[in-house]
């Protein structure tokens, strides 16, 4: 126990040694933190640890999964967009950093202009799921149902403003129809409710359900994603329903404190797409529910932008506000 | 039977050394942090979770579970001895275990503490095996209304817990109602009295609360103490509960077990409430409740049966259809989610080796904790007998470790130092502090339930009494009222008599 505290002590040492030493001639020359916003054994941090040690050998220098957790991830980002650009500390951004800033306009930090971003890891299909035994049986009876008896339906997310909520609103405006949303306090809770039959379906990503799909406890109705899933094909999309704008997944991507040298950005991303090439850390990637999705520094740039605007006008169209 | 079947695969996997020393190591660490104020075993769970990346997944969780119950044993040595819970589930213990200490009879108390939490946690792992399949169903019928009115239940038994004035519990517990309301509401999304500080989106945790309330007052009063050794004498011998202990502590023990291992399975429940909620019960149905508070042994035996049983039985919704319900069962599910195991209803299937082999270790490892804590209570006590000088520094040293641990916040270190002095203030004016501890973990569930229940019923209030759970909820909330009431109507029909 003790050595593991030293380990606490340790990383948050290095955290200000990093922060004391910068202008570094050939990056890296010290170990570089990967801070996860998130506590050790959520999502996004076994994703990361998942890759560590590929990156670590590509990159030629150690890389530390570091968790900095708190208020939703948010602590983490605030952190390394004030943190010195020299490389040492990258963050692990999702898209529900980019959905917070979407729904709160006083987010203590701006995903296009704090951080540099250098590549995109992973994506994480997000689904429409019911009870096993519900008595909708394809997307298109819950639709029509939604239709003739509005606001009778009570849909469940894993919180306000979370990726559940918006891919849910973003489903009710394209089909025109109304239900009730019911937030719960994340995930976990959400996905008893729908066991136990208190609500009638729940959006929210894959991994979260895979067991209880596989079991039959719970039926996906349909995928956010823009083609069938390869691991569950009998499941419609919503845009081959006829609702192209439903298109929705949750990311994860490395960015780095604005400034950030483009050199130390380019070669970040060179072992980060070296790693997921590996075949085994796309099998290894596939087990926990994700899939390896990479994009180099300008397309996920590119492709921050185009989430948060759409992520603004779901808000917006929907009234999603935090505060 | 395919029970027994199922349990002797466990222990084929419990057995193997590699198993057995990981067991060991749990329990020992859990025993020693239970011990030691301040540090519970969230925080020591939070600080071994990386290192379990390394070993088998079955081993892993066959040592985090022991550091969980055995914390649950060390606990009670610390509440009893010094006044002090060694953590939070423990503070019930306190009252009359102390007590005990003070007349003597510290080594009974221990005793009995001891026994009853290898009962409780022994009936407790065949309880599981036999009942896991069925209990998650049962589980999973409480809706956003059930939930609901189990808190109103909850929220009444604290009136129950209540010692000296009811005005005093009151305040506390509004108190910690409205701390509980900090952060981000779950319904609306907004913030709540957070005052710009959005490191507080997340709440004000409850560990600094405990932390500060329990640990770090209790320092500071000591401080100014002129110290006698407060730590009661054991003597070893002494340390078989008599005859008439045992007479007075078996019904405690056994209504302690059903009713941990009940209140363990829901989400919110947990080895806290249930130690309360047992000493609540035992009181009431005491035939000398006035005994309690001044060391009344079923007040020790009830409850920290209860919070060992509750640790077996919130392994249940975890195991089963994979949904931790409390902070640390949350970690043992990360624990297992890094291994590739994503629990639910297929682990057990899948998996047998780690579910049943978790499950039979769980008996392995209360009998070890019954020699770590019997024959050896003279070695942890000796922890405690270190100078004050040197052993409070350590507490609080090991406070600040525990509570910056959990979530790497500096935010969290000062809540639980101001939590402290606060602690302080609240000792030296006699204010109980549990119920502002209770009312905080049951606040919010309360608010939630009750809204998310409004939005699905399109608030119509009337769901809570007419569905079967919840209405024998209410009823129940209502008779515990009642039943307060009529010693006061009582008196008053005699007071109008005498008067007429």
């Amino acid at each position: 126990m003790r050595k593991i505290a030293w380990m606490g002590f340790l990383g948050v040492a290095g955290l200000l040694g990093a922060a004391l030493a910068a202008g570094a001639a050939e990056w890296p020359e010290k170990p570089v933190n990967l801070v996860v916003g998130f506590a050790a054994g959520g999502e996004t941090d076994i994703v990361v640890r998942a890759l560590n040690d590929k990156i670590s050998a590509n990159l030629g220098g150690q890389t530390v999964v570091l968790n900095k957790p708190g208020s939703g991830g948010l602590l983490a980002a605030q952190t390394i967009a004030n943190s010195p650009p020299d490389g040492y500390n990258l963050l692990v951004l999702s898209l529900s950093h980019v959905l917070r800033q979407a729904a709160d306009e006083k987010t203590p930090f701006n995903v296009l202009t704090d951080f540099e971003p250098i590549s995109r890891i992973v994506t994480q299909p997000i689904v429409l799921a019911v009870k096993g035994d519900s008595r909708f049986r394809t997307i298109d009876e819950l639709i029509a149902h939604a239709r003739a008896n509005p606001n009778t339906l009570n849909f469940g997310s894993p919180g306000v403003g979370s990726l559940g909520h918006f891919s849910g609103e973003l489903f009710k405006s394209a089909a025109r129809i109304q239900f009730k949303h019911v937030p719960f306090q994340g995930s976990a809770p959400g996905v008893t409710a729908l066991l136990g039959g208190h609500i009638d379906f729940l959006v929210t990503a894959l991994p979260a359900i895979t067991g209880k799909v596989a079991s039959g406890d719970l039926r996906v109705l349909a995928s956010y994603a823009d083609r069938r899933l390869p691991e569950m094909a009998a499941v419609p999309t919503f845009a081959e329903k006829g609702y192209p704008a439903v298109v929705m997944s949750g990311w994860f991507a490395f960015v780095a404190p604005a400034k950030t040298p483009p050199a130390v950005i380019q070669k970040m991303d060179r072992a980060v797409a070296k790693t997921l090439g590996d075949p085994a850390v796309v099998e290894a990637l596939g087990k926990l529910g994700f899939n390896a999705a990479h994009l180099g520094p300008a397309d996920l740039k590119a492709f921050i932008e185009s989430e948060l605007k759409r992520a603004s006008e779901i808000a917006k169209k929907e009234n999603i506000v935090i505060q | 039977m395919e029970v027994i079947g199922n349990l002797l695969q466990g222990f084929g996997v419990a057995l193997q050394p590699m198993n057995l020393l990981f067991c060991f190591v749990g329990v020992f660490v859990g025993t020693l942090i239970g011990v030691l104020p301040g540090i519970g075993p969230l925080g020591a769970i939070a600080l071994l979770l990386p290192s379990t990346f390394y070993i088998p997944a079955e081993s892993a969780l066959i040592m985090l579970a022991g550091i969980y119950y055995g914390a649950m044993y060390g606990g009670s040595t610390t509440s009893i001895l010094v006044n002090i819970p060694g953590e939070a589930a423990s503070v019930v213990t306190c009252i009359d275990g102390h007590q005990m200490a003070k007349q003597g009879r510290a080594g009974a108390a221990l005793g009995i503490a001891a026994c009853g939490s290898f009962i409780g946690g022994s009936i407790t792992v065949f309880l599981l095996a036999l009942l896991a399949p069925p209990l998650a169903r049962l589980a999973l019928t409480f809706g956003p209304p059930e939930y609901f009115s189990l808190m109103v239940l909850g929220l009444c038994i604290l009136v129950y817990l209540a010692n000296g004035p009811i005005s005093k519990a009151l305040v506390m517990a509004a108190l910690g109602i409205v701390l509980g309301i900090v952060g981000t509401d779950t319904i609306s999304g907004r913030s709540r009295f957070t005052f710009g500080f959005f490191e507080l989106d997340d709440g004000i945790g409850i560990i600094p609360v405990v932390m500060g309330l329990f640990g770090v007052s209790e320092v500071l009063l000591n401080v100014e103490r002129k110290m006698e050794r407060s730590i009661a004498a054991v003597k070893l011998k002494g340390l078989l509960p008599t005859r008439q202990d045992w007479k007075e502590s078996l019904g405690p023990i056994f209504r302690g077990t059903f009713l941990g291992f009940f209140l363990g399975i829901l989400p919110g429940g947990g080895a806290i409430l249930s130690s309360f909620a047992s000493y609540a019960m035992e009181k009431k149905l005491s035939p000398r409740p006035e005994a309690f508070g001044r060391g009344a042994i079923a007040g020790v035996a009830g409850p920290e049966t209860a919070n060992n049983a509750a640790t077996g039985g919130a392994f249940i919704p975890l195991l089963t259809i994979g949904i931790p319900t409390n902070a640390v069962m949350a970690l043992m599910l990360g624990a297992l989610v890094i291994h590739g195991l994503q629990p639910g209803p297929l682990i057990m299937k899948e998996q047998p080796a780690l579910f049943w082999g978790t499950i039979a270790s769980m008996y392995l490892g209360n009998g070890m904790l019954l020699l770590l804590n019997l024959p050896f209570i003279g070695l942890w006590v000796q922890i405690l007998k270190v100078r004050y000088t040197l052993l409070f520094p350590y507490i609080l040293l090991f406070c600040l470790i525990g509570v910056f641990g959990v979530n790497y916040s500096l935010l969290d270190t000062w809540l639980m130092l101001g939590f402290g002095v606060f602690g302080y203030l609240l000792r030296k004016l006699d204010y109980e502090m549990a119920p502002l501890v209770l009312a905080m973990i049951l606040g919010p569930l309360f608010e939630n339930a009750l809204r998310q229940s409004l939005i699905i019923f399109n608030g119509n209030p009337l769901v809570f009494f007419t569905r079967p759970i919840s209405g024998a909820f209410l009823a129940g909330s209502l008779l515990l009222l009642l039943s307060n009431l009529l010693p006061w109507m009582r008196s008053r029909k005699k007071y109008l008599a005498d008067n007429d």
